[in-house]
């Protein structure tokens, strides 16, 4: 019985299967699947029940039982991250990005403007500018331009209706980390005493919202024509079971794991941000941040597909 | 009021010292300024002293019903306070951007990482628990308030103790510390934050950096950890690019450092705990019948001052004619000469030069 077939079994099918499998040991291993399918499906419980009465009639030794028991009280705990076989919960391998789609240039009133979707993280990012300061004068710095930046959740982007989009302490965070990031990124230096606007919308929030922020605000600055350093590609990396996982979704993020963002400019490999959450061993953050420099590298490969994309739409269009 | 910016002169001072790999105070490149953690006569109140950096936090707790997705978790809440007493620059009741930083970095430190256990705060899941209150005030802002703040928290939270509380049937019955003994509460680890700031776009590195420091530096990385050596939180922040060597010579630095911290804690609480058994008096109330100012007490020089005079001479003797001229003083003392006028302006520029170049 491959795994496929073995996937679309629910649980009546497991207990036929378990009455009629003559092999034990294939049987286990195909109860090992379902179960690991039905806990993430449905119902962990059910599956629970069945493997351990399964183990206890067949009297399967010990040693093959208690890995799965484990394996399965963690379930009971949070979902299993990372399976035994190497994939995560949608699917994806440890080092896999989600897809990532993205269009420059959405609206015409703004300086730049681009839409970019990571998985179902969905954000939308606007440049104004450079322009001449608003608001107070004394803001003005004579050597580089002011990067303002604005953070904000659409009420309807995650499961719960946020009742302030922005304004709260977490998303003032976010703004000055944007801001922070862009500072390093874009050549400020080249307009003294002007002000470069990003402003950021999260559409949808499945994780890594910091990320799918700063790879739009890439895009809608180099769609300004605001001159940067390199590309600006962020990434969130977690760390389960010793391995690194890349490109975190809204089930991983929360789901207690030691998460890491950081923002790249990947030619120089000069890190622009990073921040860090949770516990983690001192030895393994290497490997952590190594893992996050090469998921930004995929991400600025895309990134950099679009807007050739987009200037080769341009040009055609223009006749050029 | 707005800070008064620092001036050029000073600056580039500051900066070709840091060059030179020479500091203000006399410290070498990865030390700490002195340390010092006082606690207050009340169980959870600590000061803590960072060189001239000054920092009180408060822990008070409160029951209350829990949050709806978490019902048998007590609740934490951290605060920082920013007060204008502190520094001119912070202005009361607006959130700026430091104190948001701040907050939060200091929530990713003590909360996220989960060093104390909440669910022992559950008293009836669902109805009652307790909340955890931290409150941080600045009391004098000397640069590093992030590391004195997380010293503080921490300290606190390992000295406070909530008051015991009994069920009968439904009935909560919360019991006065003359009932019965209070109870801490339960740590498991105790994160420390250590900072990092770097100069000349990320050429060179500073471990606590004061005031002055701060405000020439070109970006910051806060690292806490515990004394496991697991890191609790990462954050870099101003607009400076690291290199991932940066980072871990950063996290190997800072293991140091927190363990060397940590064990100061442990000392100062022990030794609390000693002298609270013994019935003397303790902390704040100590410093009080003997009339004495013990805030901002220079427990002695940090740097060797003995020939400071002479030297300053020798330098004014040797130095040439200053290089720029000032005309509207040198019209004011006309009858002064150059020596003396340039001596009058630089009174504290020289000082400080010759310091550092004693210093160890």
């Amino acid at each position: 019985m491959n795994s496929v077939a073995a996937l679309c079994l629910n649980i009546p099918d497991i207990k036929r299967c378990i009455q009629t499998e003559e092999d034990r040991t294939v049987t286990v291993r195909t109860l090992l699947l379902l179960s690991l399918w039905s806990c993430r499906s449905s119902s962990p419980g059910g599956a629970f029940g069945y493997v351990h009465s399964a183990a206890d009639t067949w009297g399967v030794a010990l040693a093959v039982r208690l890995p799965f028991i484990r394996s399965l009280r963690k379930n009971m705990a949070g979902l299993e991250l990372l399976s035994d076989q190497g994939y995560r919960l949608d699917g994806r391998k440890a080092a896999e990005l989600r897809k990532v789609q993205a269009r420059m240039g959405v609206f015409a009133q703004a300086d730049g403007s681009a839409y970019l979707e990571q998985g179902n993280t969905k954000a939308l990012a606007v440049v104004y500018g450079p322009h001449e300061i608003r608001g107070s004068r004394s803001r003005a710095l004579h050597d580089r331009a002011v990067i303002n930046c604005q953070y904000s959740m659409a009420t309807f982007s995650t499961a719960e209706r946020k009742r302030r989009p922005h304004g709260d302490r977490k998303s003032t965070e976010m703004s000055l980390h944007l801001k922070q990031t862009f500072e390093a990124a874009v050549m400020t230096q080249l307009y003294p005493r002007s002000q470069i606007d990003i402003y950021v919308k999260i559409l949808q929030s499945d994780g890594g919202n910091y990320s799918v922020c700063v790879n739009a605000a890439t895009l809608a600055v180099i769609d300004a024509g605001i001159p940067m350093r390199d590309y600006v590609c962020a990434c969130t990396v977690g760390f389960v079971d010793e391995t690194p996982l890349a490109d975190l979704c809204y089930a991983e993020e929360s789901g207690g794991v030691s998460s890491l963002a950081l923002a790249l400019l990947p030619r120089g490999g000069q890190i622009a941000l990073l921040q860090m959450d949770a516990r983690l061993h001192q030895d393994h953050l290497e490997a952590l941040i190594e893992a996050a420099m090469t998921a930004c590298k995929g991400v600025s490969k895309v990134l950099d597909e679009v807007v050739r994309q987009h200037l080769q739409e341009v040009s055609s269009l223009t006749g050029e | 009021m707005k800070d008064t910016p620092l001036s050029n002169c000073e600056r580039d001072f500051l900066l070709q010292a840091i060059e030179e790999k020479k500091r203000l105070d006399g410290r070498q490149t990865y030390d700490y300024r002195k340390i010092k953690i006082t606690f207050g006569t009340d169980y959870g109140c600590c000061f803590v002293d960072l060189g001239k950096t000054r920092v009180m936090a408060q822990v008070s707790c409160e029951l209350i019903a829990p949050k709806e997705n978490r019902p048998n978790e007590g609740i934490m809440f951290f605060n920082i306070e920013l007060s204008p007493m502190a520094s001119p620059a912070f202005e009361q009741g607006r959130q700026s951007e430091l104190s948001v930083k701040l907050n939060r970095q200091l929530e990713r430190c003590l909360r996220n990482s989960k060093c104390i256990d909440t669910e022992s705060l559950c008293v009836v899941s669902g109805e009652k628990v307790w909340q955890i209150r931290v409150d941080v005030h600045m009391l004098n802002h000397d640069g590093n308030l992030m590391d004195a703040a997380s010293i503080a928290a921490i300290t606190a939270l390992c000295h406070f103790r909530r008051p015991d509380v009994g069920i009968q049937g439904d009935e909560v019955t919360v019991y006065s510390p003359e009932e019965r003994e209070p109870i801490p509460l339960s740590i498991y680890h105790m994160p420390i934050s250590v900072s990092f700031s770097f100069f000349q776009q990320g050429t060179y590195l500073l471990v606590d950096p004061c005031e002055r420091e701060e405000r020439v530096m070109d970006g910051l990385l806060m690292i806490a950890m515990n004394k496991h050596r697991e890191i609790c939180s990462i954050q870099s922040s101003g607009g400076i690019m690291l290199l991932k060597d940066q980072v871990m010579r950063c996290s190997k630095i800072a293991s140091v450092k927190v363990s060397e911290i940590t064990e100061l804690v442990g000392k100062a609480l022990e030794n609390d705990k000693k002298v609270r058994k013994a019935g003397g008096r303790c902390g704040f109330a100590e410093s009080l019948p003997q009339e004495r100012i013990t805030a901002l007490k220079m427990d002695k020089t940090p740097v060797e001052m003995m020939d400071v005079t002479e030297r300053a001479n020798d330098i004014v003797q040797k130095a040439g004619v200053p290089p720029q001229t000032y005309p509207e003083l040198s019209l004011n003392n006309s009858c002064m000469n150059h020596e003396n006028v340039s001596l009058a302006l630089y009174p504290p520029l020289m000082l400080c030069h010759t310091v550092s170049t004693v210093a160890p």
